[in-house]
């Protein structure tokens, strides 16, 4: 071996790097070569003086510097932070962006109580209507007007129990902490709320009687398309034969979407003589979300085996997870086709119709309202529920207005002072 | 002899002290953290020495090294002990430190040119002749410097890790993020320039 490749190898023969066998062939080499000897020393002295270089010392207030920074990088010390920033807040300060947010807070409160409130004068004018346009019995109608405002209270009782069910599993640690955290903040639950789309269920039984079966059933599907409505199904048998005359009963299913639900039966009790009649309102909020909640849930749960799988090792492990994935997926899917049940019924309300064909029980009845008279009725009923609605308008605005005033004005000037800021800070 | 110092206490168990002053250092306790790095900032301050050469500078270094440690120690996943991650982070924020300083960095030989042909020359201290800074041995420690300062940054490295912080090879493969033959030429190669370099200066002095 040549001087060179020894060289090369001295670093590491000095560490004893080497393997064993170029150990040898160095060794051999050393004993017969100074010049190598020598550069073995060489490298050796080298190594010995670099071991021995001094350390400095830091220089003075090093720690002290360093204590420092790190207490500026310490997550604890964002907290005393944000503490010394809310003492810095002068009293000034505090009643500026104090006000503001009891303004917010009172413009949210009003435009609740005016959004309940128009509720209820709604149902008491549609009540009243309907008392007009047909002298049915007032009972009927009573039982759904005050089953509107109880609707609220239902949701906000929801709230806890969810939050119980919610939290059945312990691991979900930070579901329950949202939960804790919303059920502490009282302004925050409103707005949980606001955001809930209610799940209402209306349906609708009417029997009646008409005239003309068939020029009623068209001018009906004509009507039901214009709502976007349709035809669920429709049977229709002729039930007796009247001096060559056939006399048709229909039992009808008509779904229509829920603004429009009320239009319809009015529209019905217009043009046809109403025997009874059945209005439901079911509120399946509180089940709805429940469900969703459960969804929620399972899903995370799907997560979490679904980490699981991809850290297990054996295919036991492994057939065990997707057992129970398996059964969480088909839990989700079930919950999932019942939630959009719920929705598709929400959205789409159901008139039962159940329509006789008469010959003369209505005769007195078509000289009575003429079509003068019933159009008569129609335009004093419009015009009355035009003005109604437009007093209904001012009441609320005139009433929270010296809520809305301040307010707006509060808010304004909040706007106003954040937009200076900015510019400043720019 | 010479090996006996390299053995280190890599057994590859930490202390439990050390890693109840990480999980402390982890919740942010300020205390913790400096006892657990009471033994290595030292030697952090002298990498960052080696590697910039000038006090002020080896102190912010140092110091950005040791607070990204502070602030990065839960990412540490007690695979490798805590002394070679966190030399790892040392040495790479030093090299980045000197990159992002070197743009705008004066070499102390330059002349500083003050416009119209006027040139003074930087006065340096001079402490080649303090009598403190000599070694009775072959090399002085000042010559020793003096060569060191000279060194690749690569070179400079892996001689500081491994002859004068003691690091083995595999700990030196960990911290610089390269395979163990790279540790072993790039090692070999680091002494053989040093050694050319003293032999340079040596004849140059004489």
């Amino acid at each position: 071996m040549k001087c060179n490749e020894i060289c090369d190898k001295l670093s590491l023969y000095i560490d004893n790097e080497l393997s064993h066998e170029e150990m040898q062939q160095v060794e051999e080499h050393l004993q017969s070569c100074e010049k190598c000897q020598k550069e073995l020393e060489e490298y050796k002295n080298l190594i010995s003086v670099l071991q021995g270089l001094p350390e400095e010392e830091p220089p003075e207030g090093y720690c002290k510097r360093l204590h420092k920074k790190l207490l500026e990088n310490s997550p604890q010390s964002k907290s005393s932070k944000a503490a010394s920033i809310f003492k810095n807040f002068n009293r000034y300060k505090w009643l500026k962006y104090g006000s503001i947010a009891a303004a917010l807070a009172v413009v949210f409160i009003a435009a609740n109580i005016n959004n309940f409130g128009s509720m209820n004068y709604g149902m008491k004018a549609k009540n009243e209507s309907y008392d007009m346009a047909t002298a049915e019995s007032p009972a009927e109608y009573n039982g759904s007007a005050p089953q509107a405002p109880p609707v609220a209270p239902q949701t906000e009782a929801a709230m806890p129990e969810e939050a119980a069910g919610m939290g059945y599993d312990g691991d979900y640690k930070d579901i329950r902490g949202e939960i804790s955290y919303r059920s502490n903040d009282s302004i925050m639950l409103a707005t949980t709320i606001e955001d809930r789309e209610m799940k209402i269920i209306m349906t609708g039984t009417i029997s009646a009687e008409t005239e003309d079966y068939d020029t009623f059933l068209n001018e009906l599907s004509m009507k039901i398309s214009s709502l976007s409505g349709f035809l669920e199904s429709n049977n229709t048998e002729v039930y007796q034969v009247y001096n060559d005359e056939k006399l048709m009963y229909g039992s009808i299913r008509i779904r229509v979407p829920q603004e429009s639900f009320y239009e319809l039966v009015e529209y019905l009790e217009n043009n046809i003589e109403v025997r009874r009649k059945n209005i439901n309102e079911t509120d399946v909020t509180k089940d709805y979300y429940e469900k969703d909640n459960k969804v929620k849930n399972l899903e995370i749960q799907e997560q979490h085996l679904r980490e699981l799988f991809e850290k297990a090792t054996t295919v036991e492990e492994m057939l065990l997870i997707e057992n129970e994935l398996r059964r969480v997926r088909t839990e989700i899917d079930a919950l999932n086709i019942s939630l959009s049940d719920i929705d598709d019924r929400a959205a789409m309300s159901t008139i039962n119709l159940e329509i006789q064909e008469v010959m003369t029980a209505s005769l007195t009845l078509k000289t009575r309202d003429s079509v003068w008279d019933r159009s008569r009725d129609g335009f004093i009923n419009t015009v009355n529920g035009i003005i109604r609605s437009f007093e209904n308008l001012v009441v609320n605005i005139v009433s929270s207005s010296p809520i809305l005033i301040p307010a707006i004005i509060i808010c304004i000037a909040g706007f106003l002072k954040i937009r200076k800021y900015w510019k400043k800070k720019i | 002899m010479l090996t006996s110092k390299y053995i280190t206490e890599r057994g590859g168990t930490m202390n439990n002290n050390e890693r109840w002053l990480i999980e402390e250092s982890r919740k942010g306790n300020v205390d913790a953290f400096e006892e657990l790095i009471k033994d290595y900032k030292r030697s952090a301050y002298n990498i960052a020495l080696r590697v910039m050469r000038n006090v002020e500078d080896a102190e912010d270094a140092s110091q950005e090294a040791l607070i990204k440690i502070f602030k990065n120690i839960s990412s540490f996943n007690m695979d490798s002990t805590f002394k070679v991650w966190m030399y790892r982070i040392v040495v790479n924020t030093c090299i980045d430190f000197k990159r992002r300083k070197s743009i705008n960095a004066v070499s102390i030989d330059e002349t500083i040119d003050l416009g119209s042909g006027r040139e003074i020359q930087r006065e340096i201290s001079d402490e080649s002749n303090n009598p403190d800074a000599l070694i009775e041995r072959n090399y002085s420690t000042q010559l020793v410097n003096d060569a060191i300062n000279m060194l690749e940054d690569d070179f400079k490295t892996i001689i500081i890790l491994r002859d004068i912080k003691g690091f083995t090879y595999d700990e030196i493969s960990e911290i610089l993020a390269c395979n163990l033959g790279t540790v072993k030429s790039r090692l070999s190669r680091g002494r053989k320039r040093l050694k050319e370099l003293l032999e340079k200066e040596m004849k140059a002095n004489s």
